[in-house]
């Protein structure tokens, strides 16, 4: 089933074009992973895919779940199931990581008609998806990144996609900032998240993280298009050959 | 232009109303608020805040006795006293003679009392300011708390001033005034809240009070106005702390047709600590001026300033804080800041710190931020689900919080933070 359905997407900020046609189907039970040279938009898509306002999309269309996505605020967008987990995480000082988080539990419980998660049940998920990414339970009272690591921001917001328990996940370059075993807990994190009803878009530069979240299919992003689509054995072939290779063979 | 002749004829038929009192000085301060002029947008101090349109009106003297319904008391425990459009409501507040060694009362009551006349009128001179002389000229009525030497008071005090919406609508013009003297080593706390009950804009309030923190002495206040449709709200709190001693007061506003707090703190003996913090919250035409002088007169003094604010709707925020330090005031530390988040294109805010450092040994610092709120953090908020409006919210909540955290009872601050947030709802 098509989960997610982008047609001759093109976007721009500031009067800069930046996606310029994008055309990307993502079925549920699915991961695929963007590659592609920095600038090329793949943040860029991601950010639009959230709902973010500073990039205006001035042709194509995106389907998520038979609707128009485009249309949703960002906030209904999560109520849906999207999740984005931010290539750059912000740190907002005076929020604290729980409140925030069981306030967006709840916000999207409320809008689909479910009731809301009472302070135990939330605190057992806490704990429970916690340990899924094994954050530092530290972490968790003090205010949304601020003061955080690199990789503990990295971490947090993968803790938070499995408190949020997405339909769609976009991970923009989740695996850079975290060192070695981060990457596998993480990774190992994601694929327990994995099931038929989902989807994940894997934004990354290295095949490594592709080891461990293996992809169904692999997209090269270069000038704010796909050029090409494959196997996961593209992203060996990438590594080896660089995107020059793919830019000529286009 | 603007000129005195003009502006003065309103300011004849307010003072009027301020003819025959009794109380100490009035006559000479009569006179002096007929000399002075009413502040325009050429007088320095009040460039932001205009004042003509309140004498433009005919005030008449303010119902004490009016029926009125309590608001819930605050949910830890005080010592509430009741004022009524100014006048003090024995019926209405609690048993004032519990604490050993701590007179609170109606100033009324002590107008012929030693340590009455040894103060009053001394802290807050009225130099060239027209709301003092006017105030001096007539007070309503107002409280005294006297705190002898050590005296400590057993739960705060918390004072409720109810301005009603007058017989008739006809405008009052109320002029509370204080005097707190805390003797060497006594401690005070004191909560001063502002309500307003019906439509009462068209009143003005004008208060004044003095306050002298004695050696090794510690006076906390908490200013709350939150009053939707309230009257004109001008107000002076003058502090005098000697040696040792300590004041700190914070000051949230979360409503107000026309505010306006100026502070002013004389740090007289070496080791004197004065702490200012404010929060203003406002929306629709609301109007607040924080405007803040503290006087580092000797050496060893400290003061920290803090005052944040979310400015929305067409409303105005005005923040000016001056520090002033003595030649021979060595060793000074002076920390001040204003921060201000503006919401949509109409609301205003106008920062103004003023240094005035003689002396050479001092760490002082300032500084004042007008921006918008982080877009990207909201953004980060929404894309997890929480709705723009409440990520504003939090946003908000989290700006001021920092001006929250420095205050020290927890039961009133907790008590603020969920009014604040209940007005971050409407904002
Ligand atoms: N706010 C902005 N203002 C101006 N230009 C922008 C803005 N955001 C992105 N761009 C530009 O858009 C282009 C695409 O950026 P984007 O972040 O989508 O690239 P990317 O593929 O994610 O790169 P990387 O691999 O380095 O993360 C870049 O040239 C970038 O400079
Ligand atoms: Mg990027």
């Amino acid at each position: 089933m098509s989960l997610l359905k982008i047609t001759g997407l093109h976007a721009r900020i500031e009067d800069k074009d930046i996606l310029k046609g994008v055309d990307l189907q993502v079925n549920a039970g699915e991961v695929h992973a963007i590659m592609g040279p920095n600038g090329s938009g793949k943040s860029t898509l991601a950010n639009v895919l959230a709902g973010r306002a500073e990039y205006e999309v001035t042709a194509g269309s995106v389907s998520y779940l038979g609707e128009d996505l485009l249309k949703l605020a960002p906030e209904e967008r999560a109520w849906k199931g999207v999740f984005l987990a931010f290539q750059y995480p912000v740190e907002i000082p005076g929020v604290s990581n729980m409140n925030f988080l069981r306030t967006a539990i709840n916000e999207a419980r409320i809008a689909r008609g479910e009731k809301e998660m009472g302070g135990k049940d939330f605190l057992a998920l806490v704990r429970e998806r916690a340990k899924l990414v094994e954050m530092d339970p530290a972490l968790m009272n003090r205010n949304l990144n601020v003061g955080f690591s690199g990789g503990e921001k990295k971490r947090n917001e993968i803790f938070q996609m499995a408190m949020l328990e997405p339909k769609l996940g976009i991970l923009d370059e989740t695996d850079s900032g975290l060192d070695i075993d981060a990457l596998r807990i993480v990774a190992g994190g994601v694929n327990k998240l994995r099931s038929k009803d989902n989807a994940f878009i894997v934004v990354t530069h290295y095949q490594r993280l592709l080891d461990y979240i293996v992809p169904d299919v692999v997209h090269v992003m270069a000038e704010g298009r796909i050029i090409k689509s494959g196997p996961k054995e593209l992203a060996l072939e990438l590594e080896e050959k660089g995107y020059d290779w793919v830019k000529e063979h286009a | 232009m603007e000129s005195t002749m003009i502006l003065d004829e309103p300011k004849a038929a307010v003072l009027a109303l301020l003819e025959h009192s009794e109380w100490p000085e009035a006559g000479q301060a009569l006179a002096r608020a007929n000399e002075l002029p009413i502040p325009g947008r050429r007088t320095e101090q009040w460039k932001y805040t205009p004042v003509a349109k309140l004498f433009n009106k005919s005030y008449g003297k303010p119902d004490g006795q009016v029926p009125v319904e309590l608001p819930a008391r605050l949910p830890f425990p005080a010592t509430r006293v009741v004022f009524v459009n100014g006048h003090f409501r024995a019926d209405l507040s609690d048993d004032l003679k519990t604490d050993k060694g701590v007179v609170i009362d109606s100033i009324r009551h002590h107008l012929s009392h030693g340590p009455l006349k040894a103060n009053y009128g001394r802290i807050a001179g009225i130099g060239d300011r027209l709301f003092t002389a006017m105030n001096t000229a007539a007070p309503t009525d107002g409280l005294i708390i006297l705190a002898t030497k050590g005296a400590k008071t057993s739960q705060p005090v918390h004072v409720l001033r109810i301005t009603t919406a007058a017989a008739g609508n006809s405008p009052m013009l109320i002029q509370p005034r204080d005097l707190f003297m805390l003797h060497e080593g006594a401690s005070l706390e004191v909560i001063d809240e502002h309500v307003a009950i019906g439509a009462a804009s068209a009143s003005l309030v004008n208060s004044v009070r003095e306050s002298v923190v004695g050696h090794g002495a510690e006076l906390t206040l908490h200013l709350l106005q939150n009053e939707p449709d309230g009257p004109a709200d001008i107000g002076l709190d003058a502090v005098q702390v000697a040696e040792n001693g300590h004041f700190s007061v914070d000051t949230s506003t979360l409503h107000g047709s026309l505010v306006r707090n100026d502070i002013t703190v004389a740090l007289e003996g070496s080791g004197a600590h004065a702490e200012l913090n404010g929060v203003y919250l406002l929306n629709g035409n609301a109007h607040c001026d924080n405007h803040s002088y503290i006087g580092h007169n000797v050496p060893d003094c400290t003061s920290d300033e803090l005052y944040k604010g979310v400015v929305g709707g067409k409303a105005t925020g005005v923040f000016n804080g001056k520090v002033y330090v003595k030649q021979d005031a060595q060793r000074t530390r002076a920390y001040q800041r204003n921060a201000n988040v503006l919401q949509g294109d109409l609301a205003r805010v106008y920062s103004k710190p003023e240094l005035e450092i003689y002396a050479d040994d001092v760490k002082c610092s300032h500084g004042c931020t007008i921006g918008r709120m982080d877009e990207q953090a909201i953004f980060y908020l929404r894309s997890r689900g929480v709705s723009e409006a409440e990520a504003w919210r939090m946003m908000s909540h989290a700006f001021v919080a920092e001006v929250l955290e420095r205050i020290e009872n927890t039961q009133w601050k907790e008590h603020l933070g969920r009014m604040m947030d209940r007005k971050l709802e409407d904002l």
